[in-house]
């Protein structure tokens, strides 16, 4: 366009326009490569629909760009966290105009939960997976996969230099304000950074995503499940189109495919894209590599070796293919709820049969709340934060033996250690706080204690599906009331862009100090 | 020889000092016009004021002409490019300079020292020559002073002898007649403050300082012999952080006998970086004339205190302090030497000269002949000398008892091929052998006579 100055390229023009008006026409273009799937396996009722949504969201989307392409957008944090969460107000309705109309006895309440869960990489649903028919599954998968881009690309351009989102634990600065470098006399536009960011992130997530996809194939998976599984894989929303939650049809292999691309989510090193605070470690001193190592083993052992206290049946089970299934199963089911992806292993039944253990999903609850790295689609209080509580607690019984003495290991670990943790503990309480705000407002609308834990903490750590392997009966999302889609989906969207993130938006006051 | 020496500091002085007692004809450069007038007013030296590493400079300095340039400013930088411009504009033969930052010294990067890229032959680091100094003098905790020669076979070693020594009043002719077997043989004798060569018939007694030179496998016997007990170090505290300290600490980590260390630091940055350089050491950072924080260091358990901060009366005052606490062995830092005196009546172990080790390690590099190993004992007032017999030397092929060694020279050992063997008079010095030598200052030149130093081996 005809704009004074440098004229941006590729990605760069659409940083002329407002974030979500953009993002709505992504929806809308988006809606029509479910409609093409539905005409070429002959649906055209569900074909019809998303093609007209589709029509509608992008004609929309490019009147709103016509109207809004001049207006200044706010700078500032605000105005880029005010259009981070629009985001998720917005989306989730745009995304579930197709499904109103393909979906013949729905009601929007359920529609907007539904695609709210996946587009906050949650994956929790209220329909039963026969129902819906093999477009909307791809639908959902899409949301999915868009949401954990989204977050993913969010974490790299706007929390990150925002310091938040995990970043204020490395910087150990005040979360929910950028450098104040008095000598830079210009910063980069925000719009610009997240163009520049979509350019470098996309072609790598979408390549991994193909690659999975690919392997999954390979494996012998159905096309469809596939594609599902590599999108909720690298997204961690773990949608699946299937009737249960575990992989099927590739069988083994595939487990060990996702198992790799889950470590995706675990660190953000993993992706090959230079991101914010990068130092020049090797990815195999990562420290939130080696905590998660170490909190999958550590489930791993405790649940296999209470297979000795446990006084099940030993004929059958004790046998080493027993014992191999129940390894399997619980290193792909722990990694899995640890990256809250929740995918479950086709094994997890032997692992929980090996231990004993009557309902060893309270294990995948805990290592939910944990959560994955900072700065990946994962979920909740994210390892690196964890880290620095641990070191800095390592670092205080130190402390007791010799009150005088020095840390080592360098001056980034030193402030991770101090600062860092503190900011941590900070996140880590009001962590805490909103669990305990989200399952009082649960049982109030009605819930009892247990299911109001379980699902408060599954839609807190956007790990939907929590509800059904957490506790001993699996809870499902569909007997819910709309108070309480209500109540789990405000608790989706705060667990997505995590606590200080909306703080910062809201009281912006309290952080000048 | 014409040796020009940039930096008239505290090494520079004394680097001067020997070399021109050796008939050398020196020049000390420096910056500060004061320093330079201090070394031509008390030493034998010429002085040229004016930045080391500038061309003009050294050229007026001599450097046309010059054999070897020495450079010890306190500068890196200026002793690299010192050591370079003399390569490059002068083609000066012999190239030695101080260099102090780890970086630099890091064995990673120690082939950047050679006539392609940094002219420099000799890197000489005062830190890490000190810290081997101290883990020595750890290694033998009952020594004032220990070095150690031909490649690790031999020791000399500092006694003090006390009552309980078992050999007092024996003359040392009879200790051959007793110990036949022991490759050990007292090669130097302080008593009432005099440094002498003993003779044969000269007599232990108590309160005598001994310099013993001994083969590395007999160390423990010797040190039996003499009344010492060599007990393994488990604790040691170490005060001060930097180079030294953490050059320390460092190589006490390596060790294999988990020795645990603990580092005193004051600065908080210094501790913070010795810190980050170590693993398993814990670094306290604080006063360490603070006794709560030496108690905190478990001093009073600790079985030596490694005295090193840059400040001597510091190092003095924290090892006595330590040892009232009930530390088992200090070990102090001390720059200046008129110190020295002072470390009997504080009841301080050992310790260390920065410079006195690290003129020893220049002057190992400047001596003619086949020198390999000069160690300065005292207040230069003797020297142990390691060198190869050649064939043209006086000494070649003859027996011992037939050299005329003077008065104050005696023979420690003789290695020949592999073997280290105690000079007996009977015993055939050849051409290719070893032999070390301690030698008054005033019978240094008769010796290098006796080893035949020639200039075509410069």
């Amino acid at each position: 366009m005809a704009q004074p100055g440098v004229a941006p390229a590729g990605f760069g023009r659409l940083a002329e326009f407002p974030l979500l008006v953009v993002l709505l026409g992504a929806v809308g273009l988006s809606c029509w490569l479910p409609a093409g799937h539905a005409v070429i396996l002959g649906h055209h009722r569900v074909a019809q629909s998303f093609f007209y949504s589709g029509l509608v969201l992008t004609i929309l989307a490019i009147m709103l760009a016509i109207a809004t392409r001049h207006t200044r957008p706010r700078h500032g944090t605000q105005g880029q966290l005010a259009a981070l969460a629009g985001a998720y107000l917005v989306l989730p309705l745009a995304m579930a105009l197709p499904m109103v109309l393909a979906i013949r006895d729905t009601s929007l309440s359920n529609a907007w939960f539904e695609m709210l869960s996946c587009f906050t990489t949650t994956g929790a649903s209220v329909y039963e997976p026969g129902r819906l028919s093999p477009s909307i599954h791809l639908w959902r998968a899409l949301c999915g996969w868009f949401g954990g881009f989204f977050i993913l690309l969010c974490a790299y351009a706007v929390l990150g230099p925002l310091n938040l989102g995990g970043a204020e634990v490395i910087s150990g600065r005040v979360p929910g304000r950028g450098e104040s470098a008095a000598q830079i006399t210009r910063l980069a536009d925000p719009a610009l950074r997240l163009a520049r960011h979509t350019g470098t992130i996309l072609p790598v997530y979408a390549g991994l995503t193909l690659l999975l996809w690919v392997g999954l194939l390979i494996a012998g998976e159905d096309g469809l499940l596939a594609l599902t599984h590599a999108m909720g894989t690298i997204s961690t929303s773990g949608i699946t189109a299937g009737a249960g939650l575990s992989v099927t049809g590739s069988g083994w292999v595939g487990e060990l495919l996702l198992f790799v691309f889950l470590l995706f989510a675990v660190t953000r090193r993993a992706l090959p894209v230079r991101g914010p605070h990068e130092s020049r470690q090797t990815i195999w001193r990562d420290p939130e590599l080696r905590l998660a190592l170490a909190l999958v083993t550590l489930v791993v052992a405790v649940l296999l070796l209470r297979h000795a206290l446990s006084d099940a049946d030993d004929t059958d089970l004790a046998s080493l293919r027993g014992f191999f299934r129940a390894f399997w199963g619980a290193m792909f089911t722990s990694l899995s709820f640890l990256t809250t992806t929740g995918y479950e292993s086709a094994y997890w039944s032997s692992a929980r049969d090996w231990s004993g253990l009557g309902a060893p999903g309270l294990v995948l609850l805990a290592l939910a709340i944990i959560g994955g790295g900072v700065a990946t689609t994962a979920g909740g209080v994210k390892l690196l934060r964890v880290y620095a509580l641990f070191r800095h607690g390592e670092r205080e019984l130190e402390r007791i033996i010799h009150p005088s003495s020095v840390g080592g290991r360098g001056a980034e670990e030193r402030r991770l250690r101090h600062e860092g943790a503190y900011q941590a503990w900070v996140f880590f309480m009001l962590f805490a706080i909103s669990i305990a705000l989200v399952m009082a407002a649960l049982t109030v609308a009605g819930l009892a204690f247990e299911t109001a834990l379980v699902l408060g903490i599954a839609a807190l750590t956007t790990t939907g599906p929590l509800a059904g392997v957490a506790s001993l009966d699996p809870i499902l999302y569909s007997g819910l009331t709309d108070p309480v889609k209500l109540i789990l989906g405000a608790a989706m969207i705060l667990g997505r862009l995590e606590t200080l993130a909306l703080i910062a938006l809201f009281a912006p006051g309290a952080w000048r100090r | 020889m014409k040796v020009i020496i940039c930096g008239a500091g505290q090494v520079g002085w004394q680097i001067a000092r020997h070399l021109s007692g050796e008939r050398n004809d020196v020049t000390v450069v420096d910056v500060n016009s004061d320093l330079v007038r201090r070394a031509t007013e008390t030493l034998d030296v010429q002085g040229v004021v004016g930045f080391a590493s500038h061309p003009d400079v050294l050229e007026r300095a001599g450097a046309r002409d010059a054999d070897m340039i020495i450079a010890a400013t306190h500068s890196d930088e200026v002793n690299m490019v010192c050591c370079q411009i003399a390569q490059s504009a002068f083609n000066v033969t012999r190239k030695i300079a101080r260099i102090r930052n780890q970086s630099y010294l890091e064995t990673g990067y120690s082939d950047l020292y050679n006539l392609d890229r940094l002219a420099i032959d000799v890197v000489i680091s005062p830190e890490r020559e000190v810290a081997e100094a101290a883990l020595q003098r750890l290694a033998a905790p009952s020594t004032f002073d220990t070095e150690v020669f031909m490649g690790g076979r031999a020791q000399l070693l500092g006694l003090h002898l006390e009552a309980d020594c078992p050999v007092l009043n024996t003359p040392l002719r009879q200790l051959n007649d007793l110990f036949p077997t022991l490759r050990a043989i007292v090669v130097g004798m302080r008593r009432g403050g005099r440094l002498i060569a003993p003779e044969a018939n000269d007599q232990l007694l108590e309160e005598d300082d001994i310099y013993v030179f001994t083969h590395s496998e007999d160390v423990n016997r010797c040190l039996e012999i003499f009344g010492k007990k060599n007990k393994k170090q488990e604790r040691v505290v170490i005060v001060g952080g930097g180079n030294v300290g953490l050059g320390v600490a460092r190589a006490l980590e390596a060790r294999t006998d988990r020795i645990r260390a603990k580092v005193i630091e004051k600065d908080r940055e210094t501790a913070e970086r010795a810190a980050d350089g170590l693993e398993r050491t814990i670094v306290l950072n604080g006063d360490g004339m603070d006794m709560e924080l030496l108690l905190e260091a478990a001093v009073d358990r600790a079985d030596a205190i490694l005295a090193v901060t840059d400040d001597d009366k510091t190092n003095l005052l924290v090892s006595v302090r330590a040892k009232q606490a009930g530390c088992q062995m200090a070990i102090t830092l001390v720059n200046d030497p008129t110190l020295a005196p002072l470390m009997a009546p504080l009841d301080i172990d050992a310790y260390i000269n920065p410079r006195a080790t690290t003129v020893s390690s220049i002057l190992r590099h400047i001596r003619h002949g086949r020198v390999r190993g000069v160690y300065s004992i005292g207040d230069a007032e003797a020297e142990m000398i390691e060198a190869q017999v050649m064939s043209t030397s006086p000494i070649a092929g003859r027996l011992i008892r037939d050299i005329e060694f003077p008065e104050g020279v005696l023979v420690g050992a003789v290695m020949k091929g592999e073997r280290v063997m105690k000079p007996m008079g009977d015993l055939r010095i050849e051409a290719g052998d070893v032999v070390a030598m301690f030698a008054m200052t005033k019978d240094v030149p008769e010796v290098e006579r006796l080893l035949q130093v020639s200039i075509d081996f410069f």
